[in-house]
């Protein structure tokens, strides 16, 4: 019961952040200068710039709703509005993300769920993402944990002291640059994927995968070898190997449990984390995930887009905190007492 | 790496990141008398040279160029030397800014009226609820448009970006801080002993918050040089004028914009902006990991 009024009172909280990311990304951009109708989409640039007459136009804003004023758009995206047929048409209270100003014709939560006809939903946009981060969380865990581990059995070796320098310059090379290694590395020396990606093809996604996972991996070793030591480091370690214990044994009894305490903490908000990560480097390979839609969209100034992408991160990452927290409440004892 | 018998390596790391720093520095402050050339003079009979050392049989690099030249025959080698400048630059605006910001909104909401305490709890919410770059970009699209936007190249519109949405994370920090030391016993003492707010602000949180705010400043100064870099990967404009026409500016971002465009005729233009913002961004975080 507790626990219930607990989630409520958080849920309400993250209602109220949701609103107010919209309102002050909806406020900054409806302050850049300049409408969706400034720069011709693609098809009508290669016809010879054919500008959008002023009846088009009129049309259009009517369509959009950018002739009402700003407050009304805001409610017409958020909760919803009649329009001039009559009908009211439902808004992001519904999970309508409103008509996308630029790809005409489609609403936004069609670009990003709807896959292309006849694949299967993980060819969406939201798939895309979705895939991306997974695979890049499964290389953090699966190659960070061992090699954490590894090197606080071996603390201070020749290996412990190689995988933390190693790591370290890893990840601090920006984004970018590390990227451009990759290509040169996978592409043209190894020679396994060709320059331009394509995606549909897994082997391709060794990249973006690769560059997402190097910084929470730095962090991954070095948070589970300090986990490890710590654990390692405890009375009730010694009274096991005094009342005869091996290594191994107690290492796999006692020590790894009490370790995967601080790892768990430190895994279960890196998907939150890689969520943040995921946007900037999908934009540097034009990976069609979310992070493209929104560098697309804001260049060309696609409100409804930009909305529409902003809650959904802003709400997954709420959501994603939000489950944390009540994990934490659920299973630490001391946190439920409060 | 480079180890040798009996030397620390980490103290020799530290020492070398010093040194680029020191480097890059003296290159921003003599950018006119080290730079051979003037990076906006063109030469339009020698565009996109590779750099001097690369020899192919249609075309070689020239002498005088040492790092080749871009599309309308401007030398790169001034151009990186000028982006140091740009870099430093943004560094010195971005940084003090947000720092400013940071420092007085998390003191107030520390040890003022639970009504701010309450505003700036909020604030914080919605910012850290998406990625910071989403509001950054938004921000350079709203100001490379308007006159302040102009000054400096456009440089101005990204350190302002920088600045209004950065000062958040170190907020932050510091009010989590600053809500511990209030609680510690000397404040108490102090506050017996008749020190007002002001005199407490003053007196006592400085040497407390000093260690954090020196940490966020290593950390920050690289991620402004990369964040400039970035929009310059992505492909994003900070100096758009009203026309809708756009420059690039003389920066490392610049460059890489100029680069990205003419990656098929001459990739090596982004060659040395990049090694630019690794050496920098390295050696500040090898900085920074010694701080901590």
């Amino acid at each position: 019961m507790q626990l219930l009024s607990f989630l409520l009172q958080r849920l309400a909280r993250v209602i109220l952040i949701l609103v107010s990311v919209e309102i002050l990304v909806f406020l900054l951009v409806h302050a850049i200068p300049g409408s969706p109708w400034d720069t011709p989409p693609n098809q009508l640039k290669a016809l010879g710039n054919v500008f959008m007459d002023e009846a088009t136009l009129a049309r259009r804003n009517q369509y959009f709703g950018f002739n009402l004023p700003l407050w009304r758009q805001f409610t017409r995206h958020l909760i919803g509005d009649v329009h001039e047929n009559g009908d009211f048409i439902c808004g992001v209270v519904c999970g309508n993300l409103g008509p996308s100003n630029r790809q005409t014709g489609r609403a936004v939560q069609d670009i990003l769920f709807k896959p292309p006809e006849g694949q299967s939903m993980w060819n969406s946009r939201f798939g895309y993402t979705v895939r991306l981060i997974s695979y890049a969380f499964a290389i953090v865990a699966i190659t960070g944990i061992p090699l954490g581990v590894a090197s606080a059995l071996w603390a201070k070796s020749r290996f412990d002291q190689n995988v933390a320098s190693l790591f370290t310059i890893l990840a601090s090379i920006p984004v970018f640059i590390l990227g451009l290694l990759e290509i040169l590395i996978f592409a043209s020396w190894l020679k396994w994927i060709k320059v331009l990606p394509d995606w549909s093809q897994p082997k391709y996604w060794i990249i973006p995968t690769i560059l997402l996972a190097v910084v929470p991996l730095a962090s991954m070793i070095r948070i589970t070898r300090a986990a490890m030591l710590n654990a390692m480091g405890g009375e009730y370690i010694r009274t096991a190997r005094a009342k005869g214990l091996t290594r191994a044994k107690t290492i796999w009894k006692h020590v790894l449990p009490n370790a995967l305490i601080s790892i768990l903490s430190f895994l279960l908000p890196l998907f939150a984390e890689l969520l943040a990560a995921s946007f900037i480097i999908e934009g540097i390979f034009g990976f069609p995930g979310f992070g493209r839609e929104y560098w697309n969209a804001i260049a060309g100034l696609d409100y409804s887009m930009i909305l529409g992408i902003t809650f959904i991160y802003a709400c997954s990452i709420a959501l994603m905190n939000l489950f944390l927290e009540m994990t934490y409440k659920l299973f630490d004892p001391r946190l439920r007492a409060q | 790496m480079m180890k040798r018998p009996g030397k620390n390596p980490v103290s020799t790391r530290i020492w070398l990141s010093g040194l680029t720093i020191g480097l890059m520095t003296l290159l921003a402050l003599f950018a006119p008398i080290i730079s051979p050339y003037d990076p906006t003079q063109m030469q339009t009979g020698i565009s996109n040279h590779p750099p001097a050392w690369y020899k192919t049989p249609g075309k070689s690099g020239l002498p005088e160029h040492l790092l080749g030249t871009d599309l309308l025959g401007r030398d790169i080698f001034s151009h990186v030397i000028h982006g140091a400048r740009a870099a430093m630059f943004l560094v010195l605006i971005a940084i003090p800014l947000a720092l400013v910001i940071g420092v007085i909104v998390a003191v107030t909401a520390g040890l003022g009226s639970s009504f701010v305490e309450t505003i700036f709890l909020r604030l914080t919410d919605v910012v850290s609820s998406v990625p910071s770059i989403m509001f950054t970009v938004i921000l350079v699209f709203i100001l490379r448009r308007t006159p302040v936007g102009q000054i400096f190249g456009g440089l101005i519109t990204l350190a302002l970006s920088f600045a209004l949405v950065n000062w958040v994370g170190l907020a932050r920090l510091l009010y989590s801080s600053v809500i511990r030391i209030k609680q510690l016993e000397f404040m108490e003492a102090s506050r017996s002993l008749g020190a007002g707010t002001f005199y407490q602000i003053f007196k006592h949180l400085p040497r407390h918050l000093a260690h954090l705010v020196i940490v966020w400043v290593v950390n920050s100064i690289p991620a402004v040089i990369l964040l400039e870099a970035l929009l310059g990967y992505i492909g994003i404009q900070i100096l758009q004028v009203a026309d809708g026409s756009s420059f690039q500016d003389l920066s490392w971002g610049g460059l890489i914009l100029l680069g990205r465009t003419q990656i098929n005729r001459n990739p090596f233009i982004l060659l040395p902006p990049t090694l630019c913002i690794l050496f920098i961004s390295m050696s500040f975080s090898i900085l920074g990991e010694y701080l901590k």
